[in-house]
């Protein structure tokens, strides 16, 4: 289900052949002869985390981002009331103690005690209370926020506060493991959400340190973090937008931790034996979606068109040929494995491009028909060429595609716009709950401006149940009732999810590739 | 003209002209892309959406956000990014000085490399010296910034270990952005010093000159390349301008946080004050560079003063 492996490394010989030397100088000439002729001193301070990071954080206030690695960042000082665990995706408590609903509309949050910010204010119920409430109020996180809609916070002793809602909302342990930071209320209030940004304090293992900008951001170790001082002195996070310079600076000794990185790259190192790459099952998955209501659409309100045009796409070739195996199939859900909703009993439609014609030809559809396809370009992996290669098996069983590659703040605008294709790529990287993937889905006018197909009654009821429903298990079977419906009625082409991939050096230890994509700080050390 | 009067007239045609690249600006970043919803995500709901462009003013008539703009600007105020939620100047001047670093770097290296091969290759005109160099013209010319500032850091950062892979703070950090960024401007550079010196030593005046038993050195130096460099001047005027452009691929490389950075996160973000004030100060550096030039023109050349 959950795949993080260390892959063995041969060793990469550091000295340099004189043939080789000879050549490459010869080829940049100029350069070899101003550079300096000392060895450069890559080493870093034992005491000392590297990070290569994937971008500059806008902001270090996890408020007001919904970047998850922004928000990795900002957890080298924040924390949440919860987490999701690296590998089964369980919701459990970090700063809260434990949590129940002790009633449908009302959870209650028991708060860890003993416990301050680095500016010497306590964490207690009133922060928490401070805190959530900040968190329901940012405009960024309206989206989020809106599941508990009407809510109010409530505290109930020093270190008990419950949070009660109009109605029953079952996705409150996952938003405390999705968001919710925890922030000093006085110094919060005092210097408001973008200074905070600048200049966060917060529980965590680190402080603050200094930053500059599009280089880096330091932090230095808490002496009184809760769970004891870090074993590292300071962590740095150095801004590396370009991956190949994260592996470069990785393999020359320079960073730690190269993070976020393709399989192409992160396999360039697997003959390097001072470093160890760790791959993981990500939870970003990969959609073509149906557009039925846009004109021209027609035929794609037929649910056996739709079941169709997942035959006719060969996704395991797709998984094989373009991420070299390196990505999980969708198996003909939004879920993926790990999920909370997934279904075990359902499996991916298999390619069958002959039987595709057939159901599209039953349709009504001897000819065929047209339809745009809109893909992003150089928003996510290899979107191009998934685009170009899902248009081709489409023309395979007889469909006329006009494709539209975009840049994504154009596809964006012309998804809201509903003006974007018939069918259209998606990338959704959500809370693991299909609660939010549904909703997604569900309020789909919300987000693109007009309803994508026809909706299944028994399906709409269900989901209005499942909303409300606070037992686990019986929500889970809920899901999976709606996941067979949709199997035969799909909202979209299923495709993958994708594989995340990490290059740490061999004197870290305690890593863990997490399926989140969050980075977090808590076990790791260095060894000398 | 006087020095003064010139520069002063100068400057005074620049204020149309910073108008209509604003104008410009301003209309084509708001054709395409939402910041709102970019920064938001996936599932934003058109309310979440409205109510931050709202709070960004972007829900106003775009006569209304002009005007606005423009009356800060005025008051030097440029606005506030809506991604760092930092006022633009602030964002803008942290990473001015790294991109002026570099660029400046890449001039001087650009010259200090060109202007020797040009005359050298002029000189040893169709021998082996001027095949050699009109081999790097070429190469240095064809081979992308992208890749070879990837060639070079491999090879000094990864495989010799003489300089770091990426990163800013020392010269050994600006060695390998600086040549990357530098390499094609050296091959153009060269070809025109090449080309110009060629065209000057078989003028008649280099012919009496050496007619008139002067030396080799102080006929090409003194003579020859200072007519021959109202060309490659010219040139490297437009080559500076472009070369803060070319630098984003080139930060982007090695990490170097100059403005180019900035400005494609600005554009993918659809951040539209930060891009109005990255472009507006990318046209002051362009008219500043090629009012530079124009002026150096009259040292160089006394004709050219006159005129």
């Amino acid at each position: 289900m959950y795949g993080s492996n260390r892959v063995a490394k041969d060793a990469l010989s550091s000295a340099t052949s004189r043939r080789a030397l000879i050549g490459a100088s010869g080829a940049i000439g100029v350069g070899a002869a101003l550079a300096s002729g000392t060895r450069f001193a890559a080493a870093q301070e034992s005491s000392t985390l590297t990070i290569a990071f994937n971008l500059d954080p806008s902001t270090l206030n996890p408020m007001t981002t919904t970047n998850i690695a922004e928000e990795s960042v900002a957890a080298a000082v924040l924390e949440k009331l919860a987490l999701f665990e690296a590998e089964t995706l369980e919701v459990t408590p970090w700063l809260a103690e434990s949590w129940e609903y002790i009633e449908p509309t009302v959870f209650q949050i028991k708060l860890k005690s003993g416990i301050s910010f680095t500016n010497g204010e306590p964490f207690d119920a009133t922060a928490a209370k401070f805190s959530l409430e900040a968190w329901a109020e940012s405009p960024t996180m309206a989206q989020s926020a809106s599941q508990i809609a009407g809510y109010s916070v409530d505290i109930v002793d020093d270190l008990t506060v419950t949070i009660t809602t109009p109605n029953p909302v079952p996705t409150i342990p996952s938003l405390l493991g999705r968001y919710m930071y925890m922030v000093p209320p006085v110094y919060y209030a005092e210097v408001g959400p973008d200074e905070f940004g600048l200049a966060p304090i917060g529980t965590g293992p680190f402080i603050y340190e200094s930053r500059r900008a599009a280089q880096d951001v330091t932090f230095v170790k808490n002496p009184d973090w809760w769970k004891g001082p870090h074993p590292i002195d300071t962590v740095v996070f150095r801004v590396m937008p370009e991956e190949l310079s994260r592996v470069a600076a990785l393999e020359a000794g320079e960073v730690d931790i190269a993070y976020y990185l393709s399989y192409s790259l992160a396999s360039r190192l697997e003959g390097v034996d001072t470093a160890t790459v760790y791959s993981v099952d990500g939870l970003r998955k990969f959609l073509s979606a149906f557009n039925a209501k846009m004109e021209g659409g027609e035929p794609l309100l037929d649910p056996n068109v739709r079941v169709a045009l997942n035959h006719a796409v060969d996704l395991d070739g797709l998984v094989e040929f373009v991420f070299e195996g390196q990505a999980t199939r969708l198996e003909g859900q939004y879920a993926l494995p790990g999920e909370f909703g997934f279904s075990e009993t359902l499996s991916s439609y298999g390619y069958d491009p002959d039987l595709a014609r057939q159901m599209i030809a039953d349709a009504g559809y001897p000819d065929g028909f047209s339809l745009t396809y809109a893909y992003t370009i150089g928003r996510y992996p290899k979107d191009k060429e998934v685009g170009e290669i899902i248009s081709t098996y489409l023309q395979e069983v007889g469909i006329k595609v006009e494709q539209k590659p975009l840049e994504w703040g154009e596809f964006d605008k012309q998804r809201k716009e509903q003006t974007l294709g018939h069918i259209f790529q998606v990338g959704l990287l959500l809370i693991p709950d299909l609660n939010e993937t549904f909703n997604y889905m569900a309020y789909g006018e919300e987000v693109r401006g007009g309803p994508m197909i026809d909706w299944n009654d028994d399906w709409w009821a269900l989901f209005e149940e499942s909303r409300s429903e606070v037992d686990p298990d019986k929500r889970a079977a809920l899901y999976h009732q709606m996941l067979d419906i949709d199997h035969a009625e799909p909202y979209a082409i299923y495709l993958y999810g994708s594989k995340d991939f990490h290059a740490v050096s061999n004197r870290v230890q305690g890593f863990v590739a997490r399926k989140d994509q969050a980075l977090l700080l808590h076990d790791i050390s260095l060894s000398s | 003209m006087n020095l003064p009067k010139y520069v002063l007239q100068r400057v005074i045609q620049t204020i149309p002209m910073l108008l209509f690249v604003l104008v410009l600006v301003f209309s084509l970043t708001r054709l395409t892309g939402d910041p709102a919803s970019l920064m938001l995500g996936d599932a934003a709901t058109n309310e979440s959406v409205g109510a931050l462009r709202d709070q960004w003013g972007l829900n106003d008539p775009l006569l209304i956000q002009f005007w606005d703009y423009i009356r800060n600007l005025l008051t030097g105020d440029m606005g506030a990014s809506l991604r760092y939620s930092r006022p633009v100047a602030d964002l803008i001047g942290e990473r001015l000085m790294a991109s002026m670093v570099l660029v400046t770097a890449s001039v001087i290296i650009s010259v200090v490399v060109s202007v020797p091969l040009g005359v050298l290759a002029a000189r040893r005109w169709n021998r082996k010296e001027d095949t050699l160099i009109r081999l790097f013209v070429v190469v240095g010319q064809a081979v992308p910034r992208f890749y070879l500032g990837i060639l070079l850091m491999l090879l000094f950062g990864l495989r010799l270990r003489w300089l770091p892979t990426s990163g800013y703070g020392t010269w050994k950090h600006l060695l390998l952005p600086a040549f990357t960024l530098a390499t094609p401007t050296i091959a153009l550079l060269t070809r025109l010093v090449r080309s110009s010196m060629l065209e000057v030593l078989s003028a008649d005046y280099i012919r009496t000159a050496r007619a008139k038993g002067l030396g080799e050195r102080s006929v090409v130096y003194r003579h020859a390349l200072r007519n021959a460099l109202m060309a490659p001047i010219t040139m490297l005027a437009i080559q500076a301008a472009q070369l803060v452009g070319s630098a984003v691929v080139v930060e982007q490389v090695f990490g170097w946080p100059g403005l180019g950075r900035l400005a494609l996160d600005a554009i993918y973000a659809r951040d539209f004050p930060l891009i109005q004030g990255i472009v507006l100060i990318l046209c002051l550096i362009v008219i500043v560079t090629n009012l530079v030039v124009d002026v150096s023109y009259g040292f160089i050349n006394p004709q050219a003063r006159a005129s």
